[in-house]
Formats: structure tokens, C-alpha cells, sequence
């Protein structure tokens, strides 16, 4: 019975009456999606064609570009002496300040979970820096924090240490990159906050009835179950952090100074773009960059089966 | 006449709203295309960008043209600029300096001004150093906005008059400047804190080229080649090596990051600092209460001429897809000629190219004492001046701004990452590669 009704609705979908009023409902959806269709071919899509086909040229910005081939791909894997170092300093960034930033958001989150009066002030204090975010006022701020007669020297020398020119040393200056990115840990805290509300009260009852220790409590119940979200913020961090642009222009005004310490890719890329008016080189240096992201993106996916947890199983 | 429905009303408001959209995206181009006046962009710090924006309202004024003024700062003004030349839209007037200009000038995107100089941009008092200025492949594109020396060796003369040194000669030698910095050194470590003689500046491409000039070689040759020896190069980097490692340049892991604010004279661990042209001293001044003079940099040996670098240090060029072009050279002949530009300017862009002009402001007595030094500073240095050869395209990653490859170089030996001549060896193969 059901059966005959749905092959009838077929049928009444067919009928002409009906096309033509679907047609009206769908170039009325088409029409309303022009501002988003416009946006997406005019600011991404064809952007990016042109950008992977500008990847084969030598453009210069002020000449029309000249097709080179793989060239710009090859010299950047054979000859380039600010690639490789570009990405080194960049991946230390990514593969420090991401796992740091995620340990820092989820003990924050943890300790804020709680029951307490003003509770609700405090975790608006907490993620206070990450509204801030990666802005040039709170670059502008690290950069004189962590000056030679900065704050952070100023603390130290109240425990007889005699701090450094933190940004003018190459062995320095990319950690206070990784302390900025750690210290805006507030939008995976409150991702982090909202997965441990998520957890049921009665597992934590039934530990603590078994006379489990708030450290067995996290590492067996409470971790295991936030992995999806551990998950979660780590991909998008990583993501983000490979495309991180403004702290390390403003730190090292916009040169990757010291000793390219603080070259980050995306400044790199920038720099041989709008600097050294090699734009066609600089749009081949922003897809190995996607392609190094992606790789990275699928290797976690790959390896979550492994460790995050997941309710079917 | 039928009522409009909810449908209807969805898809023409959104098609409205979409043409409305692409209009608000292609309307300032359509706009741009009738003409909106003169637009002029130039980059400029602190009350620069106002004193210029002043000086193209006294045109405005003056002409009865109108002026789209776009004034930004250093950073953010190349990549708006290649972007509105990328884009066909270059502002008819904009500013360009020695890293970049050639290589506006070789891709055609600045206008041949030949026909207007020495008609509508008159150059008939301008001094030999700002006529010299002006050529890039044998043909005349750029128009000086003012005079500096480059580079600028600026030092303390509170701190060298406090040890005992009360005069630098101005034909001074590169061992004597070795060996003050060392005298000043010790002096000013002598209360147990490592002080220096002077700022580590291995990696200016300003002083490297005074070296090189002071050797009797340009920094690129007219075919836009290195002008210099891998051999000039070692001595460079060898003598600032030397300098750092006895402690009269400064060591690498007591420099700092960032402007005028972080060189050594102005913390107090230096005597001697650079900057790229003399105008850098009023930045200097501002931060310091001690008294800051200039000495030219050295001659290469006692037996060496002494030669100065008297030179434009920012030019402004007319657009090659402006569609004013006339209006544009005759604001450009009001701004480096007219007293009124130049008061308005003040030393933001230098002493004025003219020497007549020069004179008559500096007489005027509406200078104050640091302009004073600028302007006596090109007085003195003209009769020493030899033209530079302007840098080719594709010198910028070699010796521009940012951290070229002669600057990280300088730091990567600084640092013992790199021997002498392995930098050497890498910057004549980049050379290779880029010119």
C-alpha cells in the first residue's frame, strides 16, 4: 500500500503542471543563492583555478605571467634556500603550540567545569584572549612583552635571572610565537567545556563508588569520551596554524627576523609574492601548502580509528 | 495587473539583490574610468603622510584640479600598489624608491617623462646628484622628491666628547673608524658591563654599497649585474666578523629587534649607528637627549678619495596607463619646486633638489636644529658626490628591504651558522639567479 503511494507520488511529480512549478521552486532557490554563488566563483573557486594555473608561470604582478611549467615546483624542492627553513620553523610551530595550546584548553576547561557562584564570569575571563585572537593590537603587546626590557624580563629579574632579547635570538624568538598561540586557547576550551557537560553524571558516580581517584577518573572516563572533540580541535588547530600570517609578520616586522626564525610559511609566501615580485612563484608555494595540510588532515583521519572513540563501536 | 507572490517576490528581490551586489563590486572601476580626479598614492610615517597630503591640497587649491590623495604607511603600500597595477588601476601619481623602481620601470608600468622634464618639471637649478637620478636603461622616468646622504653613519657626540674624542674628521679612514670604535668600547665597558663601539652593520646594504663605492666600484653595473668581487664581499663580511668578535661591534646576542629604538646608540651600548639616508636622524633624535652628529663613512685607505652618496631617497613617477598625464607632471614639477610644497613637506622627503630653493630655506630660518644638520650634511657631502647606478630588477631579494639575503647572511656568519665564504658563494649564485 505504501509502496503504491509512493510510485503515485512519482507519477504526480512527472505530471507538466508539477515540473513547471518545481522548475519556478528550484530557480527561485538558484536565485536566492546568487549572492552566495557569486561569492563562491568570484572570491574562491575561480581565484583558485587561476591561482593553480598562475603556479605555472613567472608572474611578476606588473607583466602578464609567462607559462614556465613545473619550474616554480622544481626550484622550490631544489634550490630554494628560505623553503625548507620556512617550513621547518613553521612546523615546529604547528607540532608544539598545537599540542600545547590543546593540553592548556582542556586543563582550563576541566578546572572551570564546575559548579561554583560566578563560574560564568570566569570562563568569559578565560576566553578573553582567544576574542582578541590572532590580532595585530595583541601581536604589537607580545612583541613588547617579550622585549629585552619587557614584562616577562622584568618578572624574571625579580628571581635574579637575567631574561633575554627573547625576539632577537633565533633560539627564542619562534617559543614566544608558540606561548601566544598556547595562551588563546579559549575557543577549544569552551569546545572542550561543552564536550564534558556532554559526559554522563552516573559513569562518575559509578567510579567514585568504586573508589576511583580523580586521576583515574580523567584518564578512564573522562578523557576516552572527550577524544572526538580532542580530536576535533586538534585538526582545526593544525589546520589554522599552518596558515598562521599575523603574529609572526608583526613579531619580526614582517621579515621572519631573527635568522629567519620566525618565517613562518604563509609570511614566506607573502614575502616572495608582494616583496620580491614573485607572484607566480608564491601561488605554487600556497598549494604545496594545501597539499601539505591535506596530507596531514587525511593522516589524522587515518589514525583516529586508532585512538578516538567512537559510540558504535 | 497581477499581485506578486512570496515566490516571485524571493527571486526578483534576489536578483536584485544580486545585481545590486555586482554593481556595489563594479561600480568604484566604472567610476574610476570617468575620471575621478588625480589620484597620487606614497607611502609615509608619523606626520608625513599629512605634510604630503598637505602639500597636494596647496596644489589643489592653487589648480582647481581635484586630487585623490592615498597616503599609507611603508608596509602596507607595495602591496596595494602592485595589486592596483595588477588590476589596471595604478593611481596616476605614486611614489617609488630604489628597491622597486626599476622594476616598475623595466615592465613598462611607468611613464617615460622626458618631454616633461626641463619643460613642465622644470629641473634647470636642480643639483647634478637629483638630475643624475632620474634614468633607469639610458631613459628618463623618475622624479626626485628631495636630497639625503646614504647611508648615514650617525653617532653620539655626548658619549665620544665624554671619553675624549671631540672630533671625527669627515675624511676619515676605515681603520680609524675600526679603531675609535674600539677606543669607545672599552671606555664605555670600564664599569664591568660589555658596552661597543658600534652597531653590527654587516648587514645594511646602504653601508655595503659606501664600501664598495669607497673601493672604487658600484654596487650593479649599467648592464644590471653585481658590480662588486667575491673577494670585496669576503673583506665585508670579514671585517665585520673581526669587528663583532673583539667586541667593537656589536655581539649578536645583544642586539635587539625592531627600529631606531633598538640600535645601539639609542640604547646606550653603542656610539655608532646607521640609518639609510640622513633624514633617519630626526627618528634618531627623537629618542635621544645626547647630541647625534653624522660622519660620511670612511675612506677606503689613506690613499683613497673620499666619496659621498648624495641622492633622492623616495621618487614619484607618473602612471604609463594615466589618462592625465600632463596634470600629473604638473603637480609633480609643484611638488620638488615650490616653496610652499616644500614647507609643507618639510624634511620628510629630504633638503629640496633645487639649490636655489635649498639655500633659500635653509637661510629662512624656519629650520629646526636637526633639519639644520640635514641640510648642511648635502650641502657638504655635494662637492664629493658620485652618482649610484640605479639597482636592476630582481636586486630586491639581494639587497632590498625586509631581510634581504645580505642581511641574513650577515647573521648567519654572526651566529656561526655558515662559514665566510660559503655566504659568499650563495649570494653571488642568488645574484646569478636573480639578475
Amino acid at each position: 500500500m505504501s509502496q503504491q503511494a509512493s510510485v503515485g507520488e512519482v507519477v504526480r511529480v512527472a505530471s507538466p503542471a508539477r515540473t513547471v512549478r518545481q522548475r519556478s521552486a528550484n530557480g527561485a532557490a538558484y536565485t536566492m543563492l546568487v549572492p552566495w554563488l557569486v561569492g563562491f566563483f568570484g572570491l574562491t573557486a575561480i581565484p583558485m583555478v587561476a591561482s593553480l594555473y598562475l603556479s605555472f608561470t613567472d608572474y611578476s604582478l606588473l607583466a602578464p605571467p609567462e607559462w614556465v611549467g613545473a619550474d616554480n615546483y622544481a626550484y622550490m624542492f631544489n634550490g630554494d634556500y628560505r623553503f625548507w627553513p620556512s617550513l621547518t620553523v613553521t612546523a615546529f610551530y604547528v607540532f608544539v603550540s598545537v599540542p600545547l595550546a590543546t593540553v592548556v584548553a582542556l586543563a582550563v576547561a576541566v578546572g572551570l567545569n564546575r559548579k561554583m557562584r560566578g563560574i560564568g564570569i570566569l570562563r568569559s575571563v578565560y576566553y578573553l584572549p582567544s576574542l582578541l585572537g590572532g590580532s595585530v593590537a595583541i601581536a604589537i603587546m607580545w612583541r613588547e612583552l617579550f622585549d629585552k626590557n619587557g614584562l616577562v624580563n622584568l618578572v624574571l629579574s625579580w628571581f635574579g635571572i637575567d631574561g633575554p632579547a627573547w625576539l632577537a635570538l633565533p633560539q627564542t624568538a619562534p617559543w614566544t610565537l608558540v606561548f601566544l598561540h598556547a595562551w588563546q586557547f579559549g575557543a577549544p576550551m569552551v569546545i572542550f567545556l561543552a564536550a564534558l557537560k556532554q559526559i554522563p553524571s552516573d559513569l562518575y558516580e559509578a567510579a567514585e563508588l568504586d573508589g576511583a581517584n580523580r586521576v583515574q577518573v580523567f584518564f578512564t572516563i573522562t578523557l576516552p569520551l572527550i577524544t572526538p572533540i580532542v580530536f576535533f580541535n586538534v585538526v582545526m588547530q593544525m589546520i589554522t596554524s599552518f596558515q598562521a600570517f599575523t603574529p609572526a609578520f608583526v613579531i619580526s616586522n614582517g621579515t621572519g627576523a631573527p635568522l629567519d626564525s620566525t618565517l613562518f610559511y604563509t609570511l614566506y609566501l607573502y614575502i616572495e609574492g608582494f616583496g620580491n615580485f614573485r607572484m607566480g612563484y608564491a601561488a605554487a608555494l600556497a598549494w604545496v601548502l594545501l597539499a601539505i595540510i591535506a596530507g596531514l588532515t587525511a593522516l589524522a583521519f587515518a589514525t583516529a580509528r586508532f585512538w578516538v572513540f567512537n559510540p558504535d563501536d | 495587473m497581477t499581485r506578486m507572490n512570496k515566490r516571485q517576490f524571493l527571486k526578483y528581490g534576489g536578483t536584485a539583490l544580486g545585481a545590486g551586489m555586482l554593481a556595489g563590486v563594479l561600480g568604484p572601476i566604472g567610476a574610476r574610468a570617468q575620471g575621478a580626479g588625480l589620484t597620487v598614492a606614497w607611502w609615509g610615517e608619523g606626520d608625513q603622510n599629512k605634510r604630503t597630503a598637505d602639500a597636494m591640497q596647496a596644489y589643489a587649491k592653487a589648480s582647481g584640479i581635484t586630487i585623490d590623495p592615498q597616503g599609507t604607511n611603508f608596509n602596507g603600500y607595495w602591496d596595494r600598489l602592485a595589486t592596483q597595477v595588477a588590476g589596471g588601476n595604478a593611481p596616476d601619481v605614486f611614489q617609488v624608491f630604489l628597491a622597486t623602481m626599476a622594476e616598475y620601470a623595466a615592465r613598462g608600468t611607468i611613464e617615460p617623462i622626458g618631454n616633461y622634464l626641463g619643460s613642465v618639471i622644470d629641473t634647470s637649478d636642480w643639483a647634478p646628484a637629483a638630475r643624475d637620478s632620474v634614468y633607469f636603461g639610458g631613459e628618463q622616468y623618475f622624479v626626485p622628491l628631495g636630497l639625503s646622504t646614504q647611508p648615514a653613519i650617525i653617532y653620539d657626540k655626548t658619549v665620544l666628547e665624554g671619553i675624549g674624542i671631540t672630533e671625527l674628521k669627515p675624511d676619515w679612514t676605515l681603520a680609524e673608524f675600526r679603531e675609535i670604535g674600539a677606543e669607545i668600547a672599552e671606555a664605555l665597558s670600564a664599569d664591568g658591563e660589555q658596552k661597543f663601539g658600534m652597531d653590527d652593520m654587516g648587514g645594511s646594504q646602504t653601508v655595503l654599497e659606501a664600501f664598495v663605492r669607497s673601493k672604487g666600484v658600484n654596487m650593479f653595473t649599467d648592464e644590471g649585474q653585481l658590480g662588486f668581487s667575491k673577494d670585496d664581499l669576503i673583506e665585508w663580511y670579514e671585517f665585520w666578523d673581526e669587528a663583532r668578535a673583539a667586541g667593537v661591534a656589536v655581539a649578536p646576542e645583544a642586539r635587539q629587534q625592531g627600529g631606531f629604538e633598538a640600535t645601539g646608540i639609542i640604547r646606550g651600548v653603542a656610539a655608532f649607528s646607521t640609518a639609510a639616508s640622513t633624514k633617519g636622524l630626526q627618528g634618531f633624535q627623537s629618542l635621544s637627549q645626547n647630541q647625534l652628529e653624522f660622519n660620511p663613512w670612511p675612506r677606503y685607505a689613506a690613499d683613497s678619495e673620499r666619496i659621498e652618496l648624495v641622492t633622492p631617497v623616495e621618487w614619484m613617477v607618473i602612471s604609463a596607463t594615466s589618462d592625465q598625464k600632463d596634470e600629473a607632471a604638473a603637480l609633480l614639477n609643484f611638488i620638488v619646486n615650490d616653496p610652499a610644497s616644500i614647507t609643507a613637506m618639510g624634511i620628510s622627503k629630504g633638503a629640496p633638489v633645487g639649490n636655489a630653493l635649498r639655500k633659500q630655506i635653509l637661510e629662512s630660518g624656519e629650520l629646526s636644529e636637526t633639519e639644520t644638520k640635514i641640510y648642511n650634511v648635502v650641502e657638504e657631502a655635494l662637492p664629493y658626490s658620485k652618482p649610484r647606478v640605479i639597482y636592476p630588477p630582481g636586486s630586491g631579494p639581494l639587497v632590498g628591504p625586509g631581510t634581504p639575503l645580505i642581511a641574513l647572511l650577515n647573521d648567519q656568519i654572526a651566529f656561526k651558522q655558515i662559514a665566510i665564504p660559503a655566504a659568499v658563494d650563495r649570494f653571488f649564485s642568488e645574484a646569478d639567479r636573480n639578475l
